[in-house]
């Protein structure tokens, strides 16, 4: 399926469904869960930051898989896709760093430490940086674009190590709840407005990223036709 | 000048994160010249210890951040849109001038 095919209605659908799930989640957060006996109600932050940190983290194996395949088929369909998940990947990864601050103070008493998956997220964060800054002030053209694949095959590298930083090393960081190795002893509550969080920022994702590559498209669309003018003149 | 060299330079997605960058970069030198860098058992208990009800603001801080970037993110995409549509009508009025011209 081409992404162009994605039609207003379907986007205007998936926002409508992203903002239902954001509404019912905030309701959770704030209204139902119950709150958590040893951190209190700074606990709910949880529900924020491991989605945004899923999300993070998904975003950079996006880009690297759509780098990927623009290598192979050498297709600026593939690379838009790779763009503009970089770009809100970048989003999402300022933001674990800053809620994880926020949440590190009430939970650890200070706002950072050069814990395993603090540090990985940090140089995940700078990967997303360099990705950018390679698309924005590297070569034209083709080159740049092979410049910037390099760049995201090592951030799509680095999501593995902040996955398994709390099973590989000592870290301050408590058990998996999400993934394959997750090993949750939450509460039911808890889990069901984790997941509804999850879902909620998940779908809000996907909404943004096919907006972001509609976008990208038409800027690449309108160089084109730039370029043939400036030619033709 | 520097400023102004500095925004024309860099789009707006890399200004918003280089901010936030500095900022995280100075609680984590403040905290370097203030305090403890690694969380240490006396400053848990003394979090734990505390009344839960109290760090209500860390809450409303992670929500009130979280939407401001999205938001802004979207603000961003707008302006961004806006810029496409003038780019395409500057297009359409040059290939109006020159099919008058050709005529």
């Amino acid at each position: 399926m081409s992404w162009n095919t994605v039609n207003s209605p379907s986007r205007l659908g998936l926002f409508g469904l992203s903002a239902i799930l954001i509404l019912l989640a905030i309701y959770l957060i704030f209204m139902w869960v119950p709150t958590e006996v040893n951190l209190g109600v700074s606990q709910r932050i949880f529900y924020f930051h491991v989605p945004l940190a899923w999300i993070g983290m998904i975003s950079i194996f996006v880009v690297g898989i759509a780098s990927l395949m623009h290598l192979m088929t050498g297709s600026d369909k593939w690379d838009a896709v790779a763009y503009s998940a970089a770009e809100i990947g970048l989003i999402f990864a300022t933001l674990i760093l800053v809620t994880g601050a926020i949440w590190a103070k009430p939970a650890w008493g200070v706002w950072w430490s050069w814990d395993p998956k603090l540090t990985t997220t940090l140089i995940l964060w700078f990967i997303y940086v360099a990705y950018l800054m390679v698309r924005s002030f590297g070569a034209a053209g083709s080159q740049g674009r092979r410049y910037a694949s390099v760049v995201a095959f090592l951030g799509a590298i680095d999501a593995p190590f902040i996955y398994l930083a709390s099973v590989w090393w000592r870290t301050l960081h408590p058990e998996l709840n999400i993934g394959p190795l997750a090993d949750s002893d939450l509460d039911n509550k808890m889990l069901l407005t984790f997941l509804i969080t999850l879902l909620a920022f998940t779908v809000f994702y996907v909404y943004m990223l096919i907006e972001r590559i509609n976008m990208r498209r038409m800027e690449d669309v309108l160089d084109e036709v730039h370029q043939y003018v400036s030619v033709n003149n | 000048m520097f400023l102004m060299r500095f925004t024309n330079m860099f789009p707006l997605t890399i200004r918003i994160v280089s901010l936030a960058l500095l900022v995280i970069m100075l609680l984590v030198f403040s905290q370097q010249l203030l305090g403890p860098v690694y969380a240490d058992v006396s400053s848990i208990t003394q979090a734990e210890s505390g009344d839960p009800d109290d760090n209500l603001e860390y809450l409303f801080a992670v929500f009130f951040l979280t939407w401001v970037a999205f938001f802004g993110y979207v603000f961003f995409l707008s302006r961004r849109l806006m810029g496409l549509k003038s780019e395409l009508e500057e297009l359409r009025l040059e290939i109006r001038r020159r099919d008058s011209d050709q005529r």
